[in-house]
């Protein structure tokens, strides 16, 4: 009995210890899962945040609940929240982030062409680091609309400006390089006229003299047939063979200068990448 | 024990050296993942003599004829896979004979009969 009231009156001094978690702590807490790449749990702690917190904290936790959509891989919604964000937002370079973010968005569902849209559409003030961000973004819409003479030039723009050394490498990058080649079509006629033709032109000589062989073993054995029955027998029991791996060949030929030009493009891109952001001066981006 | 907990949280943070996490993620947009079949695995799995001679022909089938030939199987897996993990599982003579019935099957009328796979947008049809 004494010692059911001691922990009576223990638990209910330990009590007068607690406290109501705030908006700021929710908010931090969000920020803790956020840095930890906990970021679905992080959205939820800053909605919670949201739900009880005064209008102007509005636009930084729409930002935010934007920033932890788009690391969870929600592009559309991390679309949406930074787009109220940027709307309600009062300072002007918190709205050119808001506005970047929402682009960054845009990009990572590849939808090229609304981002560069609304890059050009974009008439708000920007910070320094912005416009070079700016630049990078209007860089990779063209390029991902295959316009890279012009994403050449926004590239070129997101560079430091004394930076020479990185300006003559890009310039090396996107002039070796020509990035409409291998063109599907070509190697898909080129198959067609010479079985495999299309494979080594696109690089893949593995598959290449595979269909050269495959397809000339049926052709060898279609005009033996022929000689040694008749025309109607070869053409009845081998010319379907024939036809489905000519067929299978040259549409191949089409698949893997599509998957090369790909590859080729997203060494040139990574690169790029890699000389705008490893600049000194632009590594601070944030 | 609350500096062991701090090293702990902070070992479990997000690198945040080189610039922001977002634009880092915009690296990545231009990626054309391959991928690559490997068809080596019923070598690599037989259980004996017969099943890795199958397994053989599998491979040089796959590698050198398949990749070659247009996609006209109408299931997933296809006839020539079913045929193999039929033999992997039931053996080479019933594995061999379900993957000739499985031929026989393999047509534009299997239409209706089978459930289909919307990932590979063929009928599905997996060894029992």
């Amino acid at each position: 009995m004494k010692s059911g009231r001691f922990l009576s009156i223990i638990y209910s001094l330990l009590a007068l210890t607690l406290q109501a978690q705030d908006v700021a702590g929710t908010e931090r807490l969000a920020d803790t899962f956020m840095r930890r790449g906990q970021y679905e749990t992080a959205f939820k702690y800053y909605q919670r945040a949201f739900f009880f917190a005064s209008k102007d904290k509005a636009p930084e936790l729409y930002g935010k609940m934007g920033e932890s959509s788009l690391m969870a891989g929600k592009y559309d919604f991390a679309r949406q929240y930074f787009h109220k964000a940027q709307q309600i937002e009062q300072n002007d370079s918190l709205r050119a982030e808001w506005f970047l973010k929402k682009i960054t968005a845009v990009v990572l569902q590849k939808r090229f062409k609304l981002a560069l849209l609304e890059m050009l559409n974009y008439r708000g003030p920007l910070l320094p680091h912005q416009r070079v961000y700016a630049e990078y973004l209007k860089g990779l819409s063209y390029f991902g609309m295959e316009k890279f003479d012009l994403a050449h030039r926004h590239f070129e723009a997101a560079l430091p400006p004394g930076d020479t050394l990185a300006r003559q490498r890009l310039d090396r990058l996107f002039r070796r390089k020509n990035l409409m080649r291998p063109n599907p079509a070509t190697a898909k006629w080129m198959s067609m006229f010479v079985p495999g033709a299309g494979q080594i032109y696109a690089g893949d000589w593995k598959n290449g003299l595979n269909s050269f062989f495959l397809n000339g073993l049926l052709a060898y054995l279609i005009l033996r047939d022929a000689y040694t029955y008749s025309f109607w027998d070869s053409f009845a029991g081998i010319f379907p063979w024939l036809q489905r791996y000519y067929t299978g060949g040259y549409q191949r030929a089409e698949k893997i200068a599509k998957q090369r030009r790909k590859e080729k493009r997203a060494r040139v891109f990574r690169r790029t990448y890699d000389l705008i952001f490893s600049s000194s001066a632009n590594t601070q981006t944030e | 024990m609350t500096f062991l907990l701090s090293v702990m949280l902070w070992a479990q943070e997000v690198d945040s050296s080189g610039p922001p996490a977002y634009i880092r993620m915009t690296q990545d947009v231009m990626d054309a993942p391959v991928h690559r079949h490997d068809w080596s695995g019923p070598l690599r799995h037989a259980r004996n003599e017969a099943v890795f001679v199958f397994g053989l022909m599998y491979w040089v089938y796959k590698n050198f004829i398949s990749s070659q030939d247009i996609d006209s199987c109408v299931f997933t897996p296809s006839c020539s896979t079913y045929m193999i993990l039929a033999i992997q599982k039931h053996g080479v003579f019933i594995g061999f004979l379900e993957g000739m019935d499985r031929l026989t099957r393999c047509s534009p009328f299997a239409n209706g009969h089978y459930p289909i796979n919307p990932q590979a947008r063929k009928y599905e049809d997996p060894v029992d």
